[in-house]
């Protein structure tokens, strides 16, 4: 469809809200290159910071676009896909859709998320999949992968869908979380915290908090969309309960080993 | 400046102007008989024309106003407006930014607003964020209810010197008129408990909820305030406190009426209008409240609830960490020192539930059932949803097919409320007077403020609708006409046209400056040396820290 290649990395952090696949379709190249987006506080068009062309078969953003935050923001529907790093808040408060980064992203990925999915290739920032700032109803579904490593408070306030970090996660993943399933290879300490409801699978972990109580040992409950993970995700687990540091809370922790890394 | 609205049709209930075709002619500010040249001439042909709205009790600004922006910043994400035409950005749905909430209020053709709860201690910070609200002319309460100089007063029954500490707090804190929050309770929720009830006792001070009430209207009265006593009751949104509103209202009875107004504001009656004796048996006594208000001498404001998500905040601590035992949403409680102990936190009101939809029922029931020049609309901002959402309030009083639509969404309106059997429909003439004159007139503004006739100040509000073809099933059409007004004009200036700010102006901070006797000093110098954090001196708010204040007396 478009392919949007940045020319250089710009001094201050473009913002490129609102560049969706919905809104650039049946734009002639031109009219994209007019299109407003956001230098700092500065308005600039689309064609001061990028090449627009009509190569590829989805909207493909190019180059390292570690500056440029907002991408897929607000996705609906079409899929986007980034050949580089992406900024922060890629694919916030996304309804639907598909995005695929090839490199890293930076932190709020996915915040909000209520549908769609998101792919990440390289790693994740702090707050993957987390709740904006004070809302206490974070992610509600979808799906997001990454396929490296994930910063802190992934998933946190977390409601449903499901979150894949092949790697490492860092500390406090899933906390506050009242649903939905985070698994992760391994997890650095106090993995759900304050967690309500929802399970968190993790293969290795150095401790968990004492709010957990020990179940016993069994396979763990894999959703439809955690089939793919099937290779990682074998063996007995050990099931916890907890975090009993809050009333009435019913979530589970899966891990497999306790180790110190 | 001079200037003359032409052939609108004029609602103004304290001059009896009931719809009447007419001009209206502005000077100087101020609204004059006649004007023979050199006017500027606007048409506002088949258009509603009323005195700018006037808000009694909305929490715009002040401590905990503050500590609901900080914690709540989902809720900016809501609503938020940026710089342009040399206007200033802001953000808040619930609890919007100063200069938003100025925008906000001018947008619905109010001009006027009252914060109803500044605890003394926060009076310096309220005032300068009262300083940064623009346009609307503002007014702020300071708070009596749990603070330790008029419990011991009124322990001692020294009436001289209660009088003597109101009029010095009121001086001191730049205060308009005396607010009452939980008589007694804030004080005993410093020791985890509550006031339930009028006659209960505070701990550890020798005095009852009623005799705080009792003693501090009669204080109010020999002072000639302008505005009685604001008072939020005992035991407010909980099952069955009905009755406990009852007495409340009774304790007035035997207090004759000095100054030709009410002796009593009960504030947000709604949230004291409920029956049954848990949230399971939970309905609606707004008829029994309803009845007793008509036969008493004061004025009320309803304190609606509408559907959807907003922020609590009162002055109210045990009612707000009762709330969040129920939500187990987020939290924060604030103990100011002698004085009073707020607490904030969200509350989303679901149609599905029976208990907001009683809750909901319930003002609307109270709006309907009191006489219309006794009620006045509010929606205790932000504690029943936000003031900008007061169009869809006006239109639901306005239309029973409106009330009828959203009564099918929860059975529990039928069931536990007496809202359907009400046919009742305000017309235009009663909304103006539960939206400007009734306010006006219950803060002792009624010659400047609240009407259009001689000499009472040019704050007028042009609504895009035709009171005299109005048809009252076309709801829709009220709520977006009263959403924006047309033309808003404040002191003769136009500051708002065709929805759109064009002027931003500074607007008055009125209070009051009452005589005191220098009886009070030494037991002044004695509980600030001893329990405050702060000293006398540096307690006083200014004259100059007010960027337009001025001094509001009776006559």
């Amino acid at each position: 469809m478009v392919t949007l290649r940045l020319k250089r990395t710009p001094d201050l952090c473009l913002d490129v809200e609102g560049i969706i696949p919905e809104a650039v379709q049946g734009k002639t190249l031109e009219e994209i290159e007019k299109m407003e987006i956001l230098n700092g506080s500065r308005k600039v068009n689309i064609g001061d910071y990028f090449d627009v062309t009509d190569e590829g078969n989805s909207l493909i953003f190019e180059g390292d676009l570690s500056k440029v935050k907002r991408i897929g923001m607000n996705l609906r529907d079409g899929e986007i896909l980034v050949k580089g790093n992406a900024g922060m808040y890629v694919g916030a408060f996304m309804r639907g859709g598909k995005i695929t980064v090839e490199g890293s992203v930076d932190a709020f990925s996915a915040l909000n998320m209520k549908g769609g999915e998101l792919i990440v290739r390289g790693n994740a920032g702090d707050y993957l999949g987390a709740s904006y700032r004070g809302d206490w109803r974070g992610m509600s579904s979808g799906k997001i992968l990454v396929e490296g490593d994930a910063g802190k408070e992934t998933g946190c306030f977390m409601c449903g869908g499901v979150i894949i970090i092949r790697g490492t996660v860092d500390s406090y993943c899933g906390v506050k979380m009242k649903g939905g399933t985070i698994f992760a290879n391994k997890a650095r300490t106090r993995a759900g915290a304050s967690m309500m409801a929802g399970s968190i699978i993790l293969n290795s972990t150095p401790e968990l908090l004492p709010g957990f109580f020990f179940e016993r040992k069994m396979e763990p409950e894999i959703e439809k969309l955690l089939e793919l993970e099937k290779e990682l995700i074998e063996g007995e687990y050990h099931l916890f309960s907890g975090d009993h540091a809050e009333r009435g809370a019913k979530g589970k922790i899966y891990v497999r080993e306790f180790i110190s890394f | 400046m001079k200037l003359i609205l032409k052939n609108g049709i004029v609602y103004d209930p304290l001059n009896g102007i009931n719809g009447e075709r007419m001009d209206i002619c502005i000077k100087d500010g101020r609204i004059v008989d006649k004007i023979w040249f050199g006017a500027r001439k606007i048409d506002v042909r088949n258009k509603l024309v009323m005195p700018g709205g006037f808000d009694l009790h909305s929490h715009i600004a002040g401590g905990k106003e503050n500590v609901g922006r900080m914690m709540r910043p989902e809720d900016s994400l809501r609503r938020f407006s940026v710089r342009k035409n040399g206007l200033r950005s802001g953000s808040g749905y619930s609890v919007p930014s100063t200069f938003l909430t100025g925008y906000e209020y001018v947008k619905m053709g109010y001009t006027t607003a009252v914060t109803p709860a500044m605890p003394p201690l926060y009076a310096r910070h309220t005032h300068h964020e009262l300083n940064d609200i623009p346009i609307i002319d503002k007014m702020a309460f300071p708070l009596y209810d749990g603070n330790w100089f008029v419990m011991k007063y009124v322990a001692e029954k020294d009436i001289d010197m209660l009088q003597n500490y109101v009029a010095w707090l009121l001086r001191a804190t730049k205060g308009f008129a005396v607010k009452i929050v939980n008589p007694g309770g804030t004080e005993a929720w410093g020791w985890r408990r509550n006031v339930k009830d009028v006659d209960e006792a505070v701990p550890h001070f020798n005095v009852t909820s009623r005799e705080i009430i009792e003693n501090l209207v009669k204080a109010c009265e020999s002072l000639k305030l302008p505005h009685s006593v604001h008072l939020h009751g005992n035991d407010l949104g909980s099952p069955g406190n009905f009755e406990t509103a009852l007495k409340t209202i009774d304790t007035i009875k035997h207090i004759d009426a000095k100054n030709n107004r009410q002796v009593l504001h009960l504030t947000h009656l709604q949230f004291f209008s409920y029956g049954g004796d848990s949230w399971k048996t939970f309905d609606s006594r707004a008829d029994e409240v309803a009845k007793k208000v008509n036969k008493r001498d004061v004025t009320i404001d309803t304190g609606n609830v509408l559907f959807g998500d907003t922020t609590t905040m009162t002055a109210d601590g045990p009612l707000e960490y009762s709330l969040h035992t129920i939500t187990r949403l987020k939290w924060v409680n604030r103990d100011v020192e002698l004085e009073t102990s707020p607490g904030v936190t969200p509350v989303i009101y679901s149609k599905k539930s029976p208990v907001n939809a009683v809750q909901w029922a319930a003002g609307i029931e109270l709006a309907l059932l009191i006489d219309s020049d006794k009620v006045i609309l509010t929606t205790d901002h932000p504690n029943g949803g936000p003031f900008t959402r007061y169009p869809e309030l006006i239109a639901l009083f306005m239309s029973k097919k409106y009330r009828d639509k959203y009564s099918e969404m929860n059975n529990a309106i039928e069931r536990r409320t007496g809202l359907l059997t009400i046919d009742r429909e305000l017309d235009f003439y009663e909304i103006a007077q539960i939206t400007r004159a009734n306010p006006a007139k219950s803060a002792g503004m009624e010659k400047i403020k609240g009407h259009l006739g001689v000499n009472a100040h040019a704050d007028i509000a042009v609504y895009d609708i035709n009171p005299l073809e109005f048809d009252s099933s076309d709801y829709e059409k009220i709520e977006k006409a009263l959403s924006t007004a047309f033309l808003t004009l404040k002191d003769g200036e136009i500051v708002l046209k065709e929805g759109k700010i064009v002027k931003e102006t500074p607007g008055r901070t009125y209070w009051v400056n009452p005589d005191v006797d220098s009886a009070i000093e030494p037991d002044l110098n004695e509980y600030f040396r001893k329990y405050y954090s702060v000293s006398l001196s540096n307690y006083f708010v200014q004259k100059d820290e007010l960027v337009r204040g001025e001094i509001f007396t009776l006559n």
